[in-house]
């Protein structure tokens, strides 16, 4: 019986190991590939002077108004030093809008005896239908601070956002959490592309960085290179890849299709006319950016969804496992709801690059990425258990397939010094060294169980929750705010 | 040859190259790393040392001495000074200065410049399109015209931004009409720019006879921005043709800027009868902003919620639109809330 169980594992490893190493090194080949469009990108766009255009932009009649939205639950830690950071961007015609999404603690009241909010005679025009409407509108007294509270009903991240883009005032809406800090030239960079191409540009991106363990002094970041933590550490680099190259790569495709729903910038009528975010879908950011495309494309209309490299939000990446394992669940239920609800753009000629590449690889490569690599270990675990596999040919195998994904990080990297132009933010070398090797040999393998529970949720249809995400805040000095043209916070 | 043993024979080659790669690749990160943090140190030192030269020169300051300091540095450190320069004037938002012109003649880098137009690096080009514009000298206008057409959008920036420092008004319409080619100005450049050339009505009214609508949107906006009365007549006659919706919105725009009393009627049958809401609701706002209430005063009671929104908010915004919603519209509930955020924060306004 053993035997033929032999012989039968034999068989099928003989028959996967090629189309598994072929996968592993289109896969890493691909993610290459993005790395080296990504600087291309950067180089044709900015010719190295991107800085002194975004100032430029400051003091420009044409620059576009923009409203800050961001959802609030439960953020009674950090909000104030959020809203803070987000009231004293660098640009010249901005509001913010916070929607509190019924929180349980004092979110509402810290922010209240911050920055004095009166309650005004409530309003809110219906362009996008919201589940649940707020019930007050709040305002800064302070003439100077462009803040309004929305206060409403628990109902969801998504039907948030839609709100507050209902009482966004401005031309452009940039989304962001409420847990996040964005760097303070970074509504210059994203809303450049809009200025420089008003009637195309409709949606753009910027990049995420972890922010555990950085030093942030008045809501600013003022060592972003380093990292806290090695499971940070890990998750740093993976956003420089994925989240920073890999979508920088795409935006030279015109093929982007996912915009981080902690920092994205949209014209506020594309946003009415697609109707806003979903608030049934669990990825609601990549599923507003697919629909944006699909929108466009079946009008007709020339359009862009790009991406810009330089600036940077910061936000807190999950430390713990157990956190980190609610998050890749998510996110991956989210990827799986999304290419199914718009799968009729697969391989559509219709929709160009998006439809032949970039979904293409979000399915193959993106979606069944932990079935392949999951089966692949389980057969080899087994096929060591019955002494079928050769075990140097296995290291062999192993170490090619992680060490071209080693180097692509490492690539990416290597770009990424290309690209970035600020000092103070630049990764050191070592850890990041260290955190590619250690992203491949073992944190990969554990968040593969992470993204099938996540799948398999979705397919025995299981209720969707966002969970906790525990938030130990960022390392702060005294939050005082001289010199930032602002109101003082007087301690009550 | 099996598969198995294909990749047998393969996987070693792979291993090794992989393993050599990874090892050049880190190597390579660790001396560009450390290549940079050196030359930043230096850098920096340098700029340091200079900072009060280089912030005179970037505020305007003809100051002899800080010149004569500026021309000693290492001709290896010109460039980084010559982006100092350039970034504190971005800050400082100060106009390039003859010191500034005085250096660069001194350093006699204008033959380089033009060298330099035609490098293989955009970084160059674009450097040498600021450097001409900052020379400041009206006859190099022949040298910067081609760079409109250059294929790095900052080229095309820098050449755009250096063309309105000579202030040559044979280039307005090429700048202009650089804002919709197959290698595209910037529109908010081109408005930036073209607000520093004289006789701007003259090439408003050409761009807004333009086949192009983003032309035509430009050259509105540049009115506007302005206040270019002179093109008020072109900009009516535009209004009448013009079929696009963004386009017609910053001709409205602009005529409720620098329009006269006969053009009140004109937006009035644009915020009342034209088919897309978009341009109805910019005519009801510069009707209001001419002080003309009695379009949006009407459109308050408007069937399309929009539009009736946007009525309110217009009128909420000046003093008398605000007293007549009082009177007239005292429940409706955008009423109140627009008038208490006026109270609030009187210059409140989209």
């Amino acid at each position: 019986m053993i035997d033929i169980a032999r012989e039968i594992l034999s068989v099928i490893l003989v028959w996967v190991s090629v189309p598994l190493l072929v996968y592993f090194l289109v896969g890493n080949a691909v993610q290459l590939l993005l790395v080296i469009l990504a600087v291309t990108e950067h180089s044709v766009r900015t010719a190295g002077q991107l800085h002194m255009e975004q100032q430029a932009l400051l003091s420009s009649r044409a620059a576009p108004g923009i409203t800050v939205v961001a959802a609030m639950y439960n953020e009674a830690a950090g909000i104030v030093v959020a809203a803070q950071a987000m009231l004293t961007l660098n640009y010249p015609d901005h509001e913010v809008v916070l929607v509190d999404d019924g929180s349980k603690d004092d979110t509402f009241e810290v922010l209240r005896t911050a920055y004095d909010l009166v309650q005004i005679p409530h309003y809110l025009p219906r362009d996008i239908a919201t589940r649940q409407t707020p019930h007050e509108t709040w305002i800064a007294k302070d003439r100077t601070v462009s803040l309004t509270v929305l206060r409403k009903a628990n109902s969801g991240r998504a039907d948030s956002l839609n709100c507050g883009v209902n009482a966004a005032r401005k031309e452009l809406v940039v989304f962001v959490d409420a847990d996040s800090i964005l760097d303070p030239d970074a509504l210059l960079a994203v809303a450049k592309p809009f200025a420089d191409d008003p009637s195309r540009v409709v949606a753009t991106g910027g990049v995420i960085r972890v922010v555990n363990g950085a030093r942030v002094v008045n809501g600013r970041v003022l060592d972003g290179g380093k990292t806290r933590g090695w499971l940070a550490q890990i998750q740093s680099v993976e956003y420089l890849r994925a989240f920073h190259l890999g979508r920088l790569g795409w935006s030279r495709l015109n093929s982007l299709l996912l915009i981080s729903g902690a920092f994205g910038m949209f014209r506020r009528d594309t946003l009415v006319e697609v109707g806003g975010l979903d608030p049934d879908s669990i990825g609601e950011d990549f599923e507003l950016v697919l629909r944006i495309h699909r929108t466009m494309r079946d009008q007709g209309q020339p359009y862009r969804v790009s991406f810009v490299s330089e600036p940077i939000c910061w936000t807190e990446c999950p430390s713990t496992w157990k956190v980190l394992g609610r998050q890749r669940s998510r996110w991956h239920r989210g990827l799986w709801e999304t290419l199914v609800s718009q799968r009729g753009m697969l391989l559509n000629p219709r929709y160009g690059r998006l439809g032949l590449l970039a979904l293409p690889h979000y399915w193959i490569f993106e979606l069944f990425a932990p079935v392949v690599e999951g089966v692949g270990l389980i057969l080899v675990a087994i096929g060591l258990a019955m002494g079928v596999v050769n075990a140097p040919y296995l290291v062999a195998f192993t170490a090619s397939a992680y060490l071209f994904a080693m180097l692509v990080t490492l690539s990416a990297a290597f770009a990424e010094t290309i690209i970035t132009s600020r000092q103070h933010h630049r990764r050191r070398l070592a850890p990041t060294l260290l955190a590619s090797f250690l992203e491949q040999a073992g944190y990969r393998q554990i968040t593969i169980w992470f993204r099938l529970k996540g799948w398999w949720s979705s397919l025995s249809k299981q209720k969707a929750t966002w969970g906790e995400m525990t938030r130990t805040g960022f390392t702060a000095s005294a939050s005082s705010l001289e010199g930032t043209g602002t109101t003082p916070l007087e301690p009550q | 040859m099996t598969g198995d043993q294909l990749v047998a024979e393969v996987l070693p080659i792979l291993l090794s190259a992989l393993v050599v790669g990874f090892g050049a690749l880190s190597l390579l990160l660790a001396s560009i790393h450390g290549y940079r943090n050196l030359r930043q140190q230096h850098e920096r030192r340098v700029l340091s040392e200079l900072r009060t030269e280089r912030l005179a020169l970037a505020a305007g300051e003809d100051d002899i001495d800080a010149i004569q300091r500026l021309l000693t540095i290492p001709a290896s450190y010109r460039p980084t000074l010559q982006r100092a320069v350039a970034q504190d004037m971005a800050y400082l938002r100060g106009a390039p200065t003859s010191g500034m012109a005085r250096i660069l003649g001194a350093w006699n880098s204008r033959d380089r410049w033009l060298r330099e137009r035609r490098s293989w690096s955009s970084a160059r080009r674009a450097e040498a399109a600021r450097a001409l514009g900052l020379l400041e000298d009206s006859s190099l206008l022949w040298a910067l015209l081609p760079l409109l057409r250059d294929r790095v959008p900052e080229v095309r920036v820098a050449a755009a931004r250096s063309l309105g420092r000579l202030r040559a008004p044979e280039s307005a319409m090429r700048i202009l009409e650089a804002v919709d080619s197959d290698r595209p100005l910037a529109a908010w450049v081109a408005i930036d720019v073209l607000g520093k050339i004289p006789h701007a009505h003259h090439y408003v009214q050409q761009g807004l006879r333009s086949r192009s609508p983003l032309v035509r949107e430009t050259a509105a906006r540049v009115a506007g921005e302005y206040g270019l009365v002179g093109a008020a007549p072109a900009l009516r006659h535009a209004a009448r043709r013009e079929e696009q919706p963004r386009t017609l919105c910053a001709i409205v725009d602009a005529l409720s800027v620098v329009g006269n009393a006969r053009d009140d009627d004109l937006l009035k049958e644009l915020a009342l009868e034209h088919s897309s809401r978009l341009v109805r609701i910019r005519c009801l706002e510069g009707a209001v902003r001419r002080g003309e209430l009695e379009t949006a005063l009407l459109m308050v009671d408007a069937t399309d919620e929009t539009i009736c929104d946007a009525a309110v908010r217009a009128l909420a915004r000046t003093e008398e639109g605000a007293a007549a919603l009082r009177s007239l519209h005292p429940d409706h509930p955008l009423v109140a809330h627009e008038l208490a955020i006026r109270q609030l924060r009187p210059g409140a306004a989209p």
